[in-house]
């Protein structure tokens, strides 16, 4: 069977630097795939380069047996990779409903349309895939409060189900769980537990329990390149992996 | 419905408040001893200050040349009218609306290429292109520093029947129709799909584009609009005055829109309103006192600042801040 996604030998350079240094990864369907790796190791570039925020200086990235290279990041969003920034990226001053709004109706009826005399109650489906991802990340009973109004933990849920409004069928999570409280990671890991059932997951993370509780497949990182890949009793057993990264003071 | 939250509630209130209040405002003037023709002119720029609204206050786009539009969609609207190339106003004005469109859909072309302060500098750039065009190149056509006197006024024949909206009470029912639509059209459009996706750019342009809404259209097509209330604004100012003055088309009066506009409220449509009127009677007023005469100028500037810096969502942002504040809790 082909892989879902497939990205071969991705570069990245910044000027003299080389963030990603041809890395690969092939990502199967329904699978949970982690990227780790220490801080600088180009997890969060070659991340960007899958969801086509930035453009690889050199390589190839093969989605469904499409070529995504060069098609931008809404071209590729549209297409059904979604993404959760580390960084939260919200529209503040929407309510956390109407945040949700804005990538479902990208899902349901595409990148553009003028439809100025339209409304919004009568985009078909809108109702259902609102409802449907606020319940998934626990902001049923948020839906009325401003979305910049809410704690840190649900903006963090909010930023998860704006990725997951787009219906995506590959979800990219760069550090779902950062600065999470314990209940909260818990809960976290119990919302990509369930998501796997209908959707294939790459996930960057520092939290080792989450990643080792949750991956088919772990794919390390260091200085740009991939030195390990494998199941996590693989990774785990890998030597390379322990004295790059496990097995440092990095393990947070 | 989850979708309750989504929008505003507010159905048809806004609509019947604001009928109700264009018929109201001219006795409400003539109760402060004010002509209709200031209520006429306090509409046209709040009809001007609505498309200003739907990219600044709903979009999040500072433009600084909306001059260009109001001063386009002016001086075609005039010169047909004056050279009787259309039958009467309605058609001028039409025509004059799809010129500035056409006129704000090349400059947001290639102004739109640039974001936040590059392309308000943009927008300031083509607005004194714009002046610059009806002073020289185009003076056959705009009568350069004298503007285009003689404007018809609007007068309807269909056989026998003559709708004559010469007089001032007239103009500002002709005028007041207007505004009331554009008023309904931009009521519509922001509560559609479309203006969902308008105020998710305003509040973060990056993630809108990827969640995958197609961003550099949704800003051209709502700058285009912006340009077409502007353009059908000037042809009204021309209508209005029987006479298209060049000051349309400067920057001072790109500026002030911009000021009203923040008074008033931005992302209410009905602030520009609001802001125009308080800009218009405050200069009027303060004129006619004889010991501030003098220095009426500075008295307008020390209000705006205290305004602005008093109630940062405008006076109609204020308002509904106050009324959600008054409103018990459920």
């Amino acid at each position: 069977m082909s892989a879902m996604l497939e990205a071969r030998d991705l570069t990245k350079r910044f000027g003299g630097l080389t963030a990603v240094d041809h890395a690969s990864l092939a990502v199967e369907q329904g699978s949970i795939t982690a990227l780790i790796g220490p801080n600088g190791a180009g997890k969060t570039t070659f991340f960007k380069m899958l969801a086509g925020e930035i453009a690889p200086t050199s390589g190839e990235i093969d989605f469904k047996g499409e070529r995504i290279n060069g098609y931008g990041v809404a071209r590729v969003s549209r297409l059904g990779i979604g993404k959760s920034h580390q960084i939260t990226q919200i529209f503040p001053n929407l309510t956390v409903a109407e945040n949700v709004v804005i990538p479902a109706l990208a899902a349901l009826r595409g990148g553009f349309r003028a439809d100025i005399f339209g409304s919004v109650r009568r985009v078909g489906g809108l109702d259902e895939l609102v409802e449907r991802t606020l319940a998934q990340v626990g902001l049923l009973d948020r839906t009325g409060v401003r979305a910049g109004e809410l704690a840190y933990g649900e903006k963090r849920c909010l930023e998860i189900g704006l990725a997951l409004a787009t219906e995506p069928q590959l979800l990219l999570l760069d550090e779902p769980a950062a600065g999470m409280s314990p209940t909260e990671t818990a809960e976290t890991v119990d919302l990509i537990q369930r998501l796997r059932a209908t959707v294939t997951i790459v996930i960057v993370e520092h939290d080792m329990d989450v990643v080792f509780g949750l991956a088919d497949n772990i794919m390390v990182m260091q200085n740009g390149a991939t030195i390990a890949y494998g199941t996590p009793d693989v990774i785990r057993a890998d030597a390379r992996v322990r004295d790059a990264y496990l097995g440092g003071a990095d393990d947070e | 419905m989850i979708l309750g939250p989504v929008g505003d509630r507010t159905g048809w209130k806004v609509e019947g408040a604001t009928a109700l209040f264009l018929v109201l405002f001219p006795a409400l003037l003539a109760l402060f001893g004010v002509g209709t023709d200031l209520g006429t002119r306090i509409l046209i720029l709040g009809l001007f200050g609505i498309g200003v609204d739907l990219i600044f206050g709903y979009t999040g786009l500072l433009s600084f040349g909306q001059a260009a539009f109001y001063g386009t969609g002016g001086f075609i609207t005039a010169n047909l009218l004056i050279h009787h190339n259309v039958p009467n106003a309605l058609g001028a004005l039409a025509i004059g609306t799809l010129g500035a469109a056409l006129a704000g859909a090349l400059v947001g072309s290639l102004a739109l290429r640039q974001v936040g302060i590059y392309f308000a500098m943009l927008t300031l750039a083509f607005g004194q292109l714009f002046y610059f065009l009806e002073n020289s190149p185009l003076r056959a056509y705009t009568g350069s520093e004298n503007g285009l006197p003689g404007v018809p006024k609007a007068i309807f024949t269909a056989g026998p029947w003559t709708l004559d909206f010469s007089s001032s009470l007239g103009m500002y029912v002709f005028v007041a129709m207007i505004y009331f639509g554009g008023f309904f059209i931009a009521r519509r459009i922001v509560r559609s799909p479309f203006g969902a996706v308008l105020r998710a750019i305003r509040e973060n342009p990056e993630r809108a584009l990827a969640v995958g809404h197609r961003v550099p259209r949704y800003k051209l097509v709502a700058f285009t609009i912006a340009a077409a209330y502007g353009g059908l604004a000037g042809g009204l100012l021309g209508i209005f005055q029987g006479y298209m003055p060049p000051e349309a088309f400067t920057i001072d009066q790109s500026g002030e829109i911009i000021v009203m506009t923040v008074i008033g409220g931005p992302g209410t449509l009905i602030g520009p309103l609001v802001g125009a009127g308080v800009w218009t009677l405050l200069r009027q007023g303060l004129q006619n006192i004889d010991v501030i005469a003098g220095i009426w100028k500075l008295i307008l500037g020390i209000v705006f600042v205290l305004l602005i810096t008093g109630f940062r969502r405008g006076l109609v942002g204020a308002a509904i801040a106050l009324a959600g504040r008054l409103r018990p809790a459920r």
